[in-house]
């Protein structure tokens, strides 16, 4: 129980820590930003003591997370409703030009394209990795979903479609050859 | 205000990271909205399932002989229903506080589910209906298996590309990290809300869909890398991903006594509680006896310990002390559900996935409410989208609460096809009323249907029923409806102290 405490304070602290560095900016602030990260990893290595590293740590995370956003539920402030000004302090998604063929070559990029890509590289992974089989599969399996959502969101973030296009056919046609020709 | 410690991000960068991210999530949108909606409700399956089932004998441990008792029973029952395929006793180390036991072949679909008293004898059919119907629509999408987990996998893949897309569009990550904003103007307020339930959920938004990705693909993903791994050799990657098993084979063969493979299995684990007692095939050469122990250090809950139909242990699973990659493997579901730990800890737990969860519904609904604020302010508005948004939004409690409503009565009425025609039904007032219009009427019916369905609960259970577990999600349901009902500006300010003109005169967004 003692140590349960112990690991919650340190939560609060390093988040306390995080917030008042946030709302000042003199000398002492960076003191205040190391403080609080040190603290944080402080309460994980606490929970991971307490509870076991297998269910302390992601505990220890997930309180980080909630207590975050009850600081900034906190930190709420309430504003006069008013219309939009044409000039707002937000960037906007780029404007590309609209040719179809160009959307159906990005969504070709983002799913099958990213896909191929990424499974390519998770068997690669998975027949290259110098571990027993189950480990280098889970770790090929891990990447698959991690490579394809980043391969998505590149392919469909990036101006240049062609130079989308050419990285993902090169890695495709490496990890091919790891997987099956070496 | 603090100056900013993250490096300068190009603007240029940041616009066409947008674009991505606005594209995928708007693409996306409405299967990402449906997923996290029902995975939230699945966080606590377990308590729906007691809730369900709230006269079923509260039972906290189970001694070797009744299990032995209740896996004949199973095994009665499955030959009377014609199927020797798949008996699997549960037990309250398996997440709720009954015993019971579920026959099922996989061949013809026959699937059924009996709750068993103490001494492991039969008491009746285990009511599921509604958590059936939650589990399908957040596993297939109500879609054939195969395909659904597909599916279900992709929009796992485009949930976390959209979480990276997201990262890089976000050039004030720790400048505005304590920042929260409501008023002003509807984009910058719907802006605050998107990013900082983003950010300090981060983690959480990270595990899911990769988790999810992973389950939802794994037939075709584990597949392929395991084919690749082993030659093609499907049978041993199966062995080495999912344990050791024992070949097909009809040939008659008497069912071994299970007794002393589990004493053997209590003796060898002392932190162990067994959680689920399965047999595969049984009354044939091919049967395989599965016992899982749970052990609430361990992140993936149970590991399977498998027997041959001489009773010889062939091996586990390895998810507790097994190599890294089968523990990771292991540790899938649990991550994805938030099912761990033990105790008050699990309490927790539980309850940070059902905010984080929820959160990640209201990031899916505030991208799209972004889109439309931005649309209107460029002089390019969309009431159309923005009227099938707030239907498909609010359509989903409607729809909930009907199932629901309709499994506890009992009514024969499909519950897929209720939730489709509600659904359905949502969209329709918006071509006649405006949106805001539509938002609170959804909201009310939402309300008055989840209400509906307490009253029905108690009207068949009473107050309080045996599990004190359906008082619980009562109550939450009875919250929620009138979070709901307070949600509506006319009904809030009903309730409201009259307020001097000029003082709290400012009201915030619907």
């Amino acid at each position: 129980m003692v140590g349960t405490i112990a690991g919650l304070g340190a939560v609060l602290a390093g988040l306390g820590s995080l917030r008042l560095a946030w709302a000042r900016s003199d000398g002492l602030r960076p003191w205040l930003i190391l403080g609080g990260w040190f603290l944080l990893a402080a309460a994980i290595l606490v929970f991971a003591l307490v509870i076991g590293g297998e269910t302390g740590i992601p505990v220890a995370i997930l309180l980080v997370s909630i207590a975050g956003l009850g600081l900034v539920l906190s930190n709420r402030e309430v504003r006069p409703r008013k219309e939009a000004r044409r000039r707002e302090e937000v960037i906007d998604p780029s404007d590309r030009r609209s040719r179809w063929w160009r959307g159906v070559l990005r969504v070709l990029l983002a799913g099958p394209l990213s896909g191929l890509a990424a499974i390519l590289v998770g068997v690669a992974l998975a027949k290259q990795l110098p571990l027993a089989d189950v480990d280098a599969i889970a770790i090929g399996g891990l990447a698959v979903p991690l490579l394809w959502a980043g391969g998505m969101a590149w392919t469909l973030s990036d101006d240049k479609i062609l130079r989308a296009l050419a990285v993902l056919v090169l890695v495709s046609g490496v990890s091919f050859v790891l997987a099956f020709l070496v | 205000m603090a100056r900013a410690i993250w490096p300068k991000v190009p603007s240029r960068f940041v616009s066409a990271m947008l674009a991505g991210h606005s594209a995928l999530g708007l693409a996306f949108a409405a299967l990402i909205y449906i997923v996290c909606l029902s995975g939230t409700v699945l966080v606590v399956a377990h308590e729906i399932d007691r809730w369900e089932n709230p006269d079923a004998p509260i039972i906290h441990s189970v001694d070797t002989d009744t299990l032995v008792r209740a896996l004949d029973v199973g095994m009665d029952k499955a030959e009377q229903a014609g199927t020797h395929g798949y008996v699997n006793v549960t037990t309250p180390a398996d997440g709720h506080p009954n015993l019971s036991v579920r026959i099922a072949d996989f061949q013809t679909g026959l699937d059924e589910t009996f709750v068993l008293n103490g001494e492991g004898d039969l008491m009746g059919p285990r009511r599921d209906g509604f958590g059936h119907f939650m589990e399908h629509l957040h596993f297939y999408l109500h879609l054939p298996h195969t395909i659904g987990l597909f599916v279900v996998g992709l929009i796992g893949v485009a949930l976390l590309s959209s979480v990276w897309s997201g990262v890089f569009s976000h050039p004030r990550i720790f400048r505005d990290a304590f920042r929260f904003r409501r008023g002003g103007t509807k984009r910058l307020e719907e802006a605050d809300l998107h990013n900082r339930l983003s950010v300090w959920g981060l983690p959480f938004h990270i595990v899911v869909p990769l988790t999810g990705a992973i389950l939802g693909l794994s037939t075709f993903v584990l597949g392929i890398l395991a084919m690749a791994a082993f030659d093609g050799d499907l049978e041993r990657a199966a062995e080495v991903v999912g344990g050791p098993g024992v070949p097909h084979d009809e040939a008659v063969m008497a069912v071994p006594d299970v007794a002393p493979m589990i004493e053997s299995l209590k003796a060898d684990h002392p932190d162990g509680r067994l959680a689920r007692l399965a047999i595969r095939e049984f009354g044939t050469a091919g049967q395989t006896i599965q016992i899982d122990l749970a052990k609430a250090s361990d992140l993936t809950i149970t590991d399977r310990y498998i027997f041959d139909g001489n009773g010889t242990y062939l091996g586990s699973r390895g998810f507790s002390d097994g190599s890294l990659g089968n523990q990771v493997i292991g540790a899938l579901g649990p991550l994805h559900f938030g099912w761990f730990s033990k105790g008050w800890v699990a309490g927790v737990v539980k309850g940070i996935y059902l905010v984080l969860g929820f959160a990640l519904t209201v990031i899916t609904s505030s991208g799209v409410a972004i889109w439309i604020a931005r649309r209107r302010d460029k002089g390019k508005p969309v009431p159309g989208w923005e009227k099938a948004w707030i239907a498909l939004v609010w359509g989903q409690p409607v729809g909930y609460g009907a199932v629901a409503l309709v499994a506890l009565a009992g009514l024969p009425v499909p519950h897929l096809g209720l939730y489709l025609v509600l659904c359905a039904a949502a969209f329709l007032p918006g071509l006649f009323v405006s949106a805001l219009t539509l938002s609170r009427a959804l909201r009310i019916v939402s309300a008055a249907v989840i209400l509906g369905v307490v009253i029905a609960h108690i009207a068949r259970y009473g107050v309080l029923p045996a599990d004190a577990m359906a008082l619980v999600i009562n109550l939450s349901l009875l919250a929620t409806s009138l979070l709901l009902l307070a949600s509506v500006q006319p009904i809030l300010q009903t309730f409201r102290p009259a307020t001097k003109p000029g003082i709290g005169a400012e009201q915030p967004a619907e």
